[in-house]
């Protein structure tokens, strides 16, 4: 077992406020697991609780990584241990280049012009602009996922990682995907709420209002999860559409 | 006790802060190297005259640039200590010409300061129609153990250029109290930059610098940017008076601050005696977010090595 997490509460900040409840699923080496779920259900709160951000530590329950217990441990110790995380929103580092930002990792400039290769990125365009606001949303969260391939980990977490990548880029993600897995042999832990981002993985987890209520194969945890927001199968095929998951939960 | 080469831990010093090691001390790039009160390097060019004289603590020096002389290479000036006790005084004056161009590249170093103290009283001396650049880099070691006390005095003379570069961003900094002032004479240019960055409580920067726009139409931009964490504290003064007709000159100022009981200060402060001069300033603060140090540190590094990247990023 790669990761269990086991029963985890997370009350950000002592806040009397539970945003996630009880929340068990684990991770084999080498799987690709999606952590699925609407907005707001919780799904990058369990991902800071295992990078260790101070403000999601968990109230209650366990983090095993490598058979070691890591629910206190700090980002720092949990990085060294190859646990790493590509944000959803990643931040702008003012002044700091792109080279910068991926030799805290990289080895070297040819390093880095490799990882974001990985990523579809021109290392030659890339390399020496600033990892600021004259990125785009998209640029910038492709030099995120490149930053985290750079560590080599054996936990990489992306956190909606189709987020601000624009449409052309969607059918690029699965194959991106791939290659970062043939190329890190990283356990992949991906967060999305959508059907096609998730589908490279084995196995997945459902979160629902705080909670992991269903943990499976993929394809029998995504049919219950488009069984859940609509009541029918259609959208095993069509993209779901927003519509209240919360309003729908007590016909399920 | 101080021989005649240039000791080890001030070559690696000057890497530190990101000198190219193999230009200085290659024997045909212009230099003055001095290893206390030893002058443990020279070297002129067509044009440039570099005189000095060992005293009992230090070293007092001409530099002379001839009227027309444009010195492409950058000259470079070392003024090394390595003992972790003393004083030592540098007394430099820098003469340059009519229609002349030169650019220096100093680099102060004591890696190993522990109750050391470092005085420079320099005066810069600026021809007509030239341009001086002067880039000061400064490494005080890891103990905190310096005391840094600079003075200078620049003259820019009609349609000249002075451009300053000032930064203290590695290593830790003891105790630096830097104070410049600038006399801009007719059509001058000026162009000061400064960055110190005090890392903790032994840490104390004060730096005072002021441009006088003595002269018509002269012109000047002063930036600072003053940064203190765990306790540090780093004062900076940009001071612009703007006493002739068409003078204008800005001053920019940032402060970063992290950590209980750090202070800094970035302060612009302008006086304006002539009716059509204008001097104009701003302020900003930078901040360190949370979410940047989560970042970073989930690439590995340690909260200090976070907060010291995400700084010298906004430097
Ligand atoms: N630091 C916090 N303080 C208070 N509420 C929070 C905090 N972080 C997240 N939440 C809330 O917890 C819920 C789950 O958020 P999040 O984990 O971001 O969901 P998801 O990633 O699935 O969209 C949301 O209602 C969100 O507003
Ligand atoms: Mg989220």
């Amino acid at each position: 077992m790669l990761l269990n997490v086991d029963n985890i509460t997370i009350m950000p900040d002592d806040s009397d406020k539970t945003i996630t409840k009880n929340v068990t699923f684990s991770m084999e080496e080498e799987e690709v697991h999606a952590l699925i779920g609407p907005n707001g259900s919780g799904k990058s709160s369990i991902a800071y609780a295992i990078m260790g951000l101070k403000a999601y530590l968990p109230a209650q329950g366990k983090i095993i990584f490598k058979g070691k217990d890591i629910t206190y441990a700090s980002i720092t110790e949990r990085a060294k241990m190859g646990i790493t995380l590509a944000w959803q929103e990643p931040v702008r580092f003012e002044g700091i280049t792109i080279a910068e930002y991926l030799e805290i990792v990289a080895k070297n400039r040819e390093e880095s012009a490799k990882v974001l290769k990985l990523v579809n990125l021109d290392a030659n365009k890339y390399l020496d602009r600033k990892c600021d606001n004259t990125l785009s949303g998209g640029e910038r969260k492709r030099v995120e996922i490149a930053a985290a391939v750079a560590m080599n980990p054996k936990l990489l977490m992306l956190d909606e990682p189709d987020a601000g990548l624009d449409i052309i880029a969607y059918g690029e993600l699965s194959s991106m995907l791939k290659k970062i897995k043939e190329e890190t042999g990283a356990s992949i832990l991906i967060i999305t709420h959508r059907e096609e981002t998730g589908g490279i993985a084995d196995y997945a987890s459902l979160m629902w209002d705080g909670q992991v209520i269903a943990s499976g194969e993929f394809k029998e945890i995504m049919e219950r999860y488009c069984l859940m927001a609509r009541g029918e199968k259609k959208c095993m095929i069509e993209p779901c559409p927003k519509i209240s998951f919360k309003a729908r939960k007590q016909s399920v | 006790m101080y021989d005649r080469t240039l000791p080890e831990d001030i070559v690696q010093s000057a890497k530190t802060v990101g000198i190219i090691v193999d230009e200085m001390l290659n024997p045909e790039s212009p230099k003055l190297l001095l290893n206390y009160n030893k002058i443990v390097g020279i070297k002129e060019t067509k044009g440039l005259t570099i005189e000095g004289e060992e005293l009992e603590n230090g070293v007092m020096g001409d530099i002379i640039v001839e009227d027309g002389v444009k010195i492409k290479e950058p000259v470079h000036l070392c003024f090394g200590v390595t003992p972790s006790e003393g004083v030592q005084e540098i007394i430099p004056r820098f003469i340059v010409g009519d229609d002349a161009e030169v650019s220096f590249l100093a680099h102060c170093s004591f890696p190993n300061a522990i109750k050391f103290t470092h005085k420079m009283e320099g005066e810069m001396i600026i021809g007509k129609n030239s341009k001086l650049f002067y880039e000061e880099r400064h490494y005080h070691g890891k103990n905190s153990g310096a005391k840094v006390y600079p003075v200078f005095e620049v003259h820019v003379g009609p349609k000249s250029k002075f451009i300053s570069l000032f930064s203290l961003t590695h290593g830790t900094v003891g105790t630096v109290n830097i104070n410049m002032d600038i006399y801009a004479h007719q059509e001058a240019k000026v162009e000061i930059e400064t960055k110190a960055y005090g890392k903790n409580k032994k840490d104390r920067v004060e730096i005072r610098d002021a441009v006088f726009l003595e002269g018509k139409d002269s012109k000047s931009i002063i930036k600072m940017r003053a940064a203190a964490t765990n306790g540090g504290v780093v004062l900076m003064k940009g001071i612009t008076e703007a006493n002739a007709p068409g003078a204008t000159g800005h001053v920019d100022c940032k402060e970063i601050v992290q950590g209980f009981g750090s202070i800094v200060a970035a302060i612009p402060i302008v006086r304006v005696t002539d009716d059509h001069a204008r001097v104009t300033h701003e302020a900003a603060v930078g901040r360190v977010s949370q979410k940047e140090l989560d970042t970073l540190m989930a690439r590995g590094l340690t909260e200090d090595e976070a907060v010291d990247m995400i700084i010298r990023g906004i430097m």
